[in-house]
């Protein structure tokens, strides 16, 4: 029944993330769409901060570890196993802040 | 534990069919709304922005043929096997970043990696053997993520494999004709969608059916405890050193990924790669679950067919599972296989349009141009499935496209960094490691053959041009390449123009 309890879980929060993420696909969309017609090149004013960029990033390194330390404790228990499916989840998440920092910077 | 398959073909078409309906659909939408000339169709107006991009690589990266093998893997050699299939995976993604930011500073105005090799070295031979190593590595995209859908498919419903070929590659190309970019980004964020939430379903689904993942954990320590260690030397030797290898090239020797380095507004370009990269490994960690829930059953090989990527449809089409739980795993692996077709289709169309048919006849309407480049998918469509309907046996294929990708991989690398490379050094280079690494990978063992084209292809471009005599290369004049007209599709006017890149001002309206 545990089991079960995970799937029930990662259905409903599934079907949450999922109407969020097609809500922002939506509307960022829209946005696209609009500044077209607005015709509005904003590519001379972008800001070239990211020129002085480095290339290096933690973030980087941090998931390559993570990812890493998430497969060699599956191999420890397997408590692990029914929590990991989640984090695919995650993935659907990770776009949806990604899409509404896009909606954020262009209001 | 295992049941017979009795799911019915016509769920396989519904599929098929019903997945392509949606994206046609979407792709119409995205036409009308935001395509109106070639400029738009192959680089989106340099206007994708975070979320799309992020959406778009991962689905992009996420091939059908990967989701199956991350079980495979995980079947064949254990938690290593998942280890040197996923790590790896995403370093190949990220490791963008540096080539990435570089380019988009020296050439911000680029549309590929094949027009900066033109620029950079001014030297045909090499750009010709730049083009084919890109038109082979879509060409093979293409081919293996059909072979993906036809092992799901075959698996699962037991569709013949030329009518699921028909199927997948009529659809995919149909969507892929009407929006370029602008549609393959769109489409493939809503495909990173449906491959992320079905995968944590469908594999937790998997190990309740199974009798929990305490049941499966206990059985494979039973069976080797070495299989749930990550540290099996036998799994880097075996495949992982080779993969970790080639997927690198397969991301910085590929136009797909070039694309849409020019495509997406510079300021989200570090973030994109890192993000996409750092977020696809929950994908294969999932899924690759699936293949130690195999072990765990004890599933024969030779049971599947000997195909260690069949695990996956295997699995899923003999548990007993419901419907649902099928349907939303075979959506996840045609998600896969559609939005990664439909990328490549568009990175070929850039490439058509800016390396052939551009240098070729500098002159051409942008109408006509707008029109070359959409044929160009159907032309290739047609030919991918050609090369898989005609059942030859395309290893050759698959052996020299690798070859040419992971020979370009380190003299590209040079040609980004390195001012001194010249571009004899840059051909020789490729050339060479290709004659000599080529035969040693065939003949005698993967691993040595791909060591030695790296070898041959750092070694040789850094010796011929340090003894070279050539000046050192200007980066700053590429900031001054040119732009391919914005003009409204529906009007005849010169297609090339002059851009004010020095001061990075948009052109349009100059026609």
């Amino acid at each position: 029944m545990i089991n079960m309890a995970y799937v029930i879980v990662a259905s409903i929060i599934s079907v949450v993330v999922s109407l969020i993420y097609l809500g922002y696909v939506w509307i960022s969309f829209r946005q696209v769409k609009n500044n077209r017609k607005t015709e509005q090149s904003d590519i001379s004013s972008e800001s070239s901060e990211w020129e002085s960029e480095s290339w290096f990033s933690w973030k980087a390194f941090i998931s390559i570890i993570l990812s890493s330390v998430i497969l060699f404790f599956l191999g420890k228990s397997a408590q692990f196993w029914n929590f990991v499916p989640f984090i695919a989840i995650g993935t659907a998440i990770a776009v949806i802040f990604a899409l509404a920092i896009d909606i954020r910077k262009k209001a | 534990m295992l049941q017979t398959n009795n799911i019915e073909p016509y769920i396989g078409y519904v599929l098929m069919v019903g997945l392509g309906l949606i994206m046609l659909f979407i792709a119409l939408a995205v036409r009308k709304s935001l395509v109106r000339n070639t400029h738009d169709f192959i680089i989106a107006d340099r206007k994708i922005g975070l979320g799309f991009g992020v959406g778009s690589v991962i689905a992009v990266w996420t091939w059908a043929m990967a989701v199956m093998m991350s079980s495979g893997q995980a079947y064949t050699w254990g938690l290593s096997g998942l280890f040197w299939f996923t790590v790896p995976n995403g370093i190949a993604v990220m490791a963008m970043v540096p080539f990435a930011i570089k380019l988009r500073k020296v050439i911000p105005n680029g549309y590929t990696i094949t027009g900066f090799i033109r620029s950079r070295f001014q030297n045909r031979p090499a750009l010709i053997i730049a083009i084919i190593g890109m038109i082979f590595g879509i060409f093979l995209e293409i081919i293996i993520n059909l072979k993906g859908a036809v092992l799901l498919i075959q698996t699962i419903f037991g569709i013949k494999e030329i009518v699921v070929l028909a199927i997948v590659i009529f659809i995919v190309t149909v969507y892929s004709y009407f929006g370029g970019i602008w549609t393959s980004a769109i489409t493939a964020t809503i495909n990173t969608l449906f491959i992320t939430v079905p995968a944590a379903v469908v594999t937790l689904y998997v190990l309740y059916k199974v009798g929990g993942a305490g049941f499966i954990f206990d059985t494979i320590k039973k069976q080797d405890p070495e299989l749930l260690s990550i540290f099996r030397p036998e799994a880097a030797a075996g495949f992982g050193i080779t993969l970790a290898l080639g997927l690198l090239a397969s991301t910085v020797a590929d136009q797909t990924f070039w694309q849409k380095v020019w495509a997406i507004k510079p300021k989200y370009v570090k973030r994109t790669f890192i993000w996409a990269g750092a977020w696809f490994y929950p994908i294969p960690i999932a899924i690759g679950l699936l293949g130690l829930v195999a072990l765990g059953i004890g599933l024969n090989l030779d049971d599947i067919g000997g195909d260690a990527a069949a695990v996956g449809p295997y699995l899923i089409s003999h548990l007993g599972l419901p419907l649902i739980i099928i349907i939303l795993y075979v959506l996840l692996v045609l998600n896969a296989c559609y939005s990664t077709i439909d990328g490549a289709f568009s990175a070929l169309s850039s490439l058509v349009a800016v390396d052939i048919v551009k240098p070729l006849w500098p002159n051409l309407a942008e109408k006509r141009l707008f029109a070359v480049t959409k044929l160009s998918i159907i032309a290739c469509a047609f030919v991918a499935g050609l090369i898989v309907m005609s059942g030859v046996n395309f290893v050759s294929l698959v052996l020299t496209t690798y070859a040419i990708k992971t020979s370009l991989l380190i003299p590209l690398v040079l040609a980004i960094f390195w001012r001194r490379l010249t571009s004899k050094g840059f051909l020789w280079g490729i050339v060479l490691s290709i004659a000599i690494g080529l035969p040693i990978r065939i003949i005698y063992d993967e691993l040595l053959g791909t060591l030695v084209i790296f070898g041959i292809s750092a070694v040789v471009p850094i010796v011929w041009s340090l003894i070279s005599k050539e000046k050192p290369f200007d980066f700053s004049v590429l900031r001054n390449t040119e732009q391919l007209s914005v003009a409204e599709a529906d009007q005849t006017v010169p297609s090339i123009v002059a851009s004010t890149t020095v001061s990075n001002k948009s052109i349009r309206g100059e026609a």
